[in-house]
């Protein structure tokens, strides 16, 4: 036997001799009884469980909320509305005033008022 | 597994359970039984389930572990909160051994408990799993939930520090 060897004979000695004596001093085997003990859910499970629930308790509330009463739609665009003293805008001329002249007689492609066709040769200054 | 089962396996392994509830408990006898009961109670209400991949007893020691883990923070807490102090179960007791163990205790025993005490807590369970229990290296590894090389590492560093220690450790 190697000396390492024996060195380890000697520890699992000492070892044997230590558990011999914690076996006489152990406490008479006793398994606590389940149903006496309250069953206690861990911490932090009960807290995500509260959290869960108080999210779902004002989601709820949140959906369910009294609400105002929405205002009637109105469109504007549909709605006509006439002043009563509108006819005193009726001036004389007011078409002329609203109207803008349109140039359609003889403007040229690119919108500009072209000269008049005529024959300018009889004007024309002989050279 | 079955109640009856279940107690029965317990019963069989509680003196040994009790040895390693010592050991994570740093041979607090008050603080082990304690553990020891928390344990057991995991496994009868079915918190901690036996899934049968390992032997019963790496499990068990596994479940022991783990609770000792937890009391420990559990009272490194309690010490830091300030009213840890009106809590006279959980007061901060003088360093050392319990005397009344000192008194049950053979001196050579004595001295192992010191030496394994004075251990960093990886090397002291992989020393108790091996050579108290009996254990080979590889399922210690299993209930300290480390790799087989990791748990070898510390058991031979563990070793030759406990020779060490036995050697010029002062006598009780």
């Amino acid at each position: 036997m190697s000396e390492r060897d024996a060195a380890d004979v000697e520890l699992r000695a000492r070892f044997a001799a230590l558990a011999a004596e914690d076996a006489r001093a152990a406490p008479r085997f006793a398994v606590p009884r389940v149903g006496r003990v309250r069953r206690v859910v861990s911490r932090p499970l009960a807290a995500a469980a509260t959290a869960v629930l108080m999210a779902g308790a004002g989601y709820t509330w949140w959906a369910t909320r009294p609400r105002a009463a929405a205002p009637y739609p109105i469109d504007l665009a549909s709605v006509t509305w006439t002043a009563p003293t509108d006819f005193l805008l009726d001036t004389p001329g007011l078409a002329l005033l609203r109207d803008v002249p349109s140039f359609t007689a003889g403007t040229g492609a690119a919108g500009r008022i072209a000269p008049a066709l005529t024959d300018d040769t009889v004007r024309r200054t002989p050279s | 597994m079955s109640p009856s089962e279940l107690e029965t396996e317990l019963t069989q392994h509680h003196r040994a359970a009790f040895g390693w509830a010592l050991a994570c408990c740093r041979w607090d006898r008050t603080m082990a039984e304690d553990v020891l009961q928390t344990a057991y109670l995991k496994i009868v209400d079915g918190r901690a389930r036996y899934a049968g991949r390992s032997a019963f007893r790496t499990w068990l020691f596994g479940v022991i572990r783990r609770t000792a883990g937890e009391e420990r923070r559990r009272r490194a807490v309690r010490r830091v909160l300030p009213l840890a102090g009106l809590d006279d179960r959980h007061a901060p007791r003088a360093p050392g051994p319990d005397p009344a163990d000192v008194l049950a205790r053979a001196e050579s025993s004595m001295r192992l408990v010191e030496a394994l005490r004075l251990l960093p807590s990886r090397q002291r369970e992989v020393l108790h799993l091996v050579f108290y229990h009996e254990l080979s290296i590889a399922e210690a590894a299993a209930v300290m939930r480390v790799s087989l090389g990791t748990a070898r590492t510390h058991y031979e560093r563990g070793k030759a520090r406990l020779r060490t220690l036995l050697g010029e450790a002062p006598h009780v």
